[in-house]
């Protein structure tokens, strides 16, 4: 028995081995390299850089883009959440559920200028639905209704957030068995009675952990919200305005700065989706 | 059983909010299948030219463009060595971790979503400069792309084997089989392997979805994939590049549902397998 | 422990390449073994390092050092022609076909010389170019010669990217588009110009103060953000120079944006090809050379452009093409900058809408046709514009990155 279970720790750390290493090799060294730079800006340690990346037009990048990522994840996930619920109880037509899973594959990794087109293209200054409604008398702009500013770029960031919720939210969804609803109904349990004792509790851990990826995605994307607002206050943008550019030269280790605090602010998020997930584990049969 | 007559405003709301959610996912898609394909701008737009201007010259170029061709070779090619690398990294991790210590998994979950954390600017910074020194041939091939798009990968398939070996109850079928007297690698090749083949598959079409969709890394490593050469194609061709987006969607999202449909066929659902 | 482990097979093949290369001459290990060390993250690996990436690009640049003169490829076009003939190909980045007709010169260059010449990544930004020039270090398909902003030559300088190359036209090219030592040379340069679709905007503006006017609001787009694209950043010191400012001080073009923005009058998305075609843009703000690639598409839509070079802010700018430093085929990327200052490169620049370097010297030959005037700003124009000095660009930059946010992009 003690034979069997040293040859699998070993396999066990067989397979952890490679894997880790592959993972420190392009991802944590990388990283590693990169953090160094942010805190030895023109070759001395200090905390220069550190301090500028959060102060002025920066703060106010960091500040635009937690909102952009913390709307675009909250209403993602409810409606995402909504859309998995709704899917699971409806039975009928039977092509629904795999139709909504092999299309939130692909849309869950749109973005980038054919997403942002795709939106000038029906509500933009010169779009379809701009036009149609203003045949109809309705200038769709006065309600708000436009692919730029704000919300506009949130409306965008929901064309794949919304999918990318569905998708991580369907097995907890499916995991909530008809049994359990319909045992609460026998024992005398109204729908909503059902909902707050049994099933949000049961999905709140998901969800939060849900949301929380979708704002990891959205905060380091930055191809589609280049095209609708190049000039936009946003961290990913003025990253590659330092990095990438064809005006500013010299500014890396400011931007190796933003870079640390992105990272930082982004593993704090991922701490608590693992907090989540152990809560998760209590309630499944373990 | 629950008489279904109690829920039928419910059924109603459902599909109110399908079809909204429905609209809102088709119209910015039709609008620009619209641009693609009918070369009248909507600022001229009238009832009489509703029909006029249409055509498919533009995705026909589009396809047959060289850079384009050579651009979807070197994206499937990636896509392949992008799924075979990351099942052989995570099915064993996946298998070990329900196994041998399940207590892991939130870890682990956490630990394939790290790539997800650094922007794609940095990694390539950081990756530049370690390997630049070392082994610069590896930065030039654009199979430098593989390990990246691997990790990229790692947050999907992992849920997916993971919610895969779970629904199996891998754990309690490793130690039946192992009471059994069946060797470790019998019960990996004939008892769990064949029991993954869904979520794997679900796992891969994940990856090549998310393959076929990646811009920030390729072009940041100044390679030629599809996406890239979509982008630069639209630069030169806008109707043409745009419409071949839609082709992509399209193509992308079909292949996809063949696969889902046949996991069906054969009795498993895409999504009890974590997806 | 991982990564000496990874040297082992590295220093066999590097010990491998570096038995067969003829002549590792000891300058080029040594300027390269400083240059890996200085490009090493933490120092500790730099002697391995230098070693591997010595051996490596040895057999490169044994063939770059004795070839890195002008002399050793030839005196006259032809005979530089005939050495990039051996040399096989040529090694370009970001050309864009749409870009001052890079299509129609990069035709030309490969029908007349019979070379492939691909372009890498056509999209790339200068800060990219460089960048690939580094990760691409010591591998056959790293750049031969680059088109950067006229901002990054400096760091291309002090990160020893490029070399010095004169050109057999040398003295034909005003002093203002060349370097002195020879490092760059401005083949083409452009001026900033509005260009509106005149079927959508039935009154084209024609001035930096007609921008301002109600009749135009939401219409005024710029071509990305200043502080990431070099148009956008012309289309600044432009409306800087009409409204007081100078290459000095870049407020008053930050002033006049600033007003755009609260006037309502300046659209946020960006010049995207798409955007002009579907008219999402009705007026855009760019150089002269980038309309050419777009007009024939507007025009299947139904759509005229009118390009404009308003005379209150007028301000051109160039770009710097160089010969990179240890290139792979060194007498090919000398001839790919002979063709593009010659005469074929310069009518090339002119169908596209840019002014060529040596657009007098063309000029008094009697090259430059009537027609192809037409579409160019008249002759005492072009004999207005200046450039800034390197200095007073770096100047300008600051006061962008420090102003730009605050007062415009995050009002």
């Amino acid at each position: 028995m003690r034979a069997m279970f040293r040859r699998e720790n070993r396999l066990g750390l067989f397979v952890l081995i490679p894997f880790a290493a592959f993972v420190f090799l392009f991802l944590v060294y990388p990283t590693l390299v990169v953090l160094w730079k942010a805190i030895t800006p023109h070759g001395a340690m200090g905390t220069s850089a550190l301090v500028k990346a959060l102060s002025g037009t920066y703060r106010t990048g960091f500040i635009q883009s937690i909102a952009l990522s913390g709307w675009s994840a909250l209403i993602g996930g409810i409606i995402g959440l909504m859309l998995a619920l709704v899917i699971k109880s409806l039975k009928r037509p039977k092509w629904l559920h795999p139709s909504l899973d092999s299309w939130s594959a692909v849309a869950s990794q749109l973005g980038g200028v054919g997403l942002a087109f795709a939106f000038i293209a029906l509500i933009g200054t010169q779009g379809i639905l701009t036009k149609v409604f203003n045949n109809l008398g309705i200038n769709l702009a006065d309600y708000g209704i436009t692919a730029v500013g704000f919300w506009g770029q949130v409306t965008v960031y929901l064309y794949f957030q919304i999918p990318l919720m569905f998708l991580v939210m369907m097995p907890a969804v499916m995991g909530l068995k008809n049994s359990w609803r319909e045992a609460a109904a026998i024992m005398g349990a109204s729908p909503a009675r059902y909902w707050w004792s049994v099933g949000i509790p049961l999905l709140t851990p998901s969800t939060l952990g849900g949301m929380l990826l979708l704002f990891i995605n959205a905060f380091t994307a930055y191809a589609t919200v280049y095209v609708l607002n190049p000039s936009g206050a946003l961290v990913p943008l003025q990253i590659r305005f330092l990095l990438q550019g064809n005006v500013i030269t010299g500014e890396e280790d400011l931007a190796y700065a933003i870079v640390a605090w992105v990272i930082l602010l982004l593993l704090t998020g991922l701490g608590l989706i693992t907090v989540m997930q152990r809560r998760t584990l209590r309630w499944s049969s373990q | 059983m629950i008489s279904e007559s109690r829920f039928r405003p419910t059924a109603i709301l459902k599909w109110v909010f399908l079809i909204a959610v429905g609209l809102y996912f088709f119209l910015p898609m039709a609008a620009m299948a619209r641009f693609g394909f009918q070369s009248v701008p909507t600022a001229l737009l009238t009832p009489e030219k509703l029909f006029t201007g249409w055509s498919i010259s533009g995705l026909t170029t589009a396809i047959t463009d060289p850079r384009m061709v050579a651009g979807m070779r070197t994206s499937l090619a990636l896509v392949v060595l992008a799924i075979l690398l990351n099942l052989a990294l995570l099915v064993p991790l996946a298998i070990v971790t329900e196994v041998r210590s399940p207590r892991l998994r939130p870890y682990l979950t956490a630990l394939t979503l790290l790539p997800w954390v650094i922007p794609p600017i940095a990694l390539v910074v950081g990756v530049s400069a370690t390997f630049r020194a070392t082994v610069p041939w590896f930065l030039a091939s654009v199979f430098s792309l593989v390990p990246f798009y691997a990790l990229w990968a790692m947050p999907f398939t992992y849920r997916a084997l993971d919610a895969g070996l779970q629904a199996i109850n891998a754990r309690t079928l490793y130690e039946a089989s192992r009471s059994m007297g069946a060797s470790f690698w019998t019960i990996i090749f004939k008892v769990l392997l064949p029991n993954m083949r869904a979520s794997m598959i679900a796992a891969s079409t994940l990856t090549a979805a998310m393959v076929l969709g990646e811009f920030a890394f390729a072009s940041l490593l100044l390679k030629n994939t599809l996406p890239t050469e979509m982008v630069i194609y639209q630069a030169k061709n806008p109707r043409g590049g745009l419409a071949f987006a839609i082709f992509i969607m399209v193509l992308t999202a079909v292949s996809i549902g063949l696969v889902v449909r046949s996991l069906r066929r054969q009795g498993i659902s895409f999504n009890a397998t974590g997806i | 422990m991982r990564k000496s482990l990874l040297m082992v097979p590295v220093l066999l093949s590097a010990a491998l390449v570096a038995s067969c290369s003829s002549s590792g001459t000891a300058s080029d290990a040594a300027s390269s073994l400083k240059s890996a060390a200085a490009s090493a993250v933490a120092g500790a690996q730099s002697a391995a390092a230098g070693a591997a990436s010595t051996a490596a690009s040895a057999a490169a640049s044994a063939a770059g050092s004795a070839v890195a003169t002008g002399a050793v490829c030839g005196d006259t076009v032809d005979q530089i022609a005939a050495k990039a003939k051996e040399e096989g190909n040529v090694n370009l980045i970001a050309l864009p076909d749409t870009w001052a007709n890079y299509a129609g010169i990069l035709k030309s260059f490969r029908d007349t010389y019979g070379l492939e010449a691909p372009v890498a990544t056509p999209d790339a930004s200068s800060a990219d170019e460089l960048t690939a020039i580094k990760t691409l270090a010591g591998q056959p398909d790293k750049p031969d010669s680059i088109d950067i902003g006229p901002s990054f030559v400096e760091q291309a300088k002090s990160e020893g990217a490029i070399e010095p190359y004169k050109t057999t036209n040398w003295a034909e090219i005003p002093d203002n588009l060349k370097d002195p030592a020879g490092n760059w040379v401005g083949a083409y340069y452009g001026i900033m110009s509005i260009a509106s679709n005149s079927t959508l905007v039935k009154n084209p503006p024609k001035t930096w103060a007609d921008l301002k006017k109600p009749e135009y609001k939401g219409q005024v787009t710029l071509n990305g953000d200043p502080r990431q694209a070099g148009a956008a950043f012309a289309a600044v010191v432009a409306a800087s120079l009409a409204n007081g400012g100078s290459y000095d001080d870049l407020m008053p073009g930050i002033q006049y944006f600033a007003d755009l923005k609260k006037s309502g009058n300046l659209q946020v998305i960006d010049v995207t090809p798409a955007a002009m075609v579907s008219g999402d843009v009705p007026i855009a703000l760019d150089w002269t050379y980038n309309f050419p690639g777009v007009v024939s598409q507007m025009k299947d839509a139904g759509f005229d452009l009118n390009v404009t070079i308003p005379t209150d802010g007028l301000y051109g700018s160039y770009y710097a093409q160089s010969v990179v430093k240890d290139a792979v085929h060194p007498c090919a990327a000398r001839l790919w900058l002979e063709h593009i200052t010659g005469d074929e490169g310069a009518l090339g620049y002119l169908a596209g809408g840019a002014i060529p370097a040596r657009y007098a010297a063309l000029d008094a030959a009697g090259k430059i046709t009537a027609d192809m005037k037409k579409s160019l700003p008249s002759a005492d124009l072009i004999s207005k514009i200046t450039f800034p000095t390197a200095a007073q660009t770096e100047a300008m930059k600051k006061q962008l990155t420090d102003n730009w946010g605050p007062m415009v992009a995050d009002a």
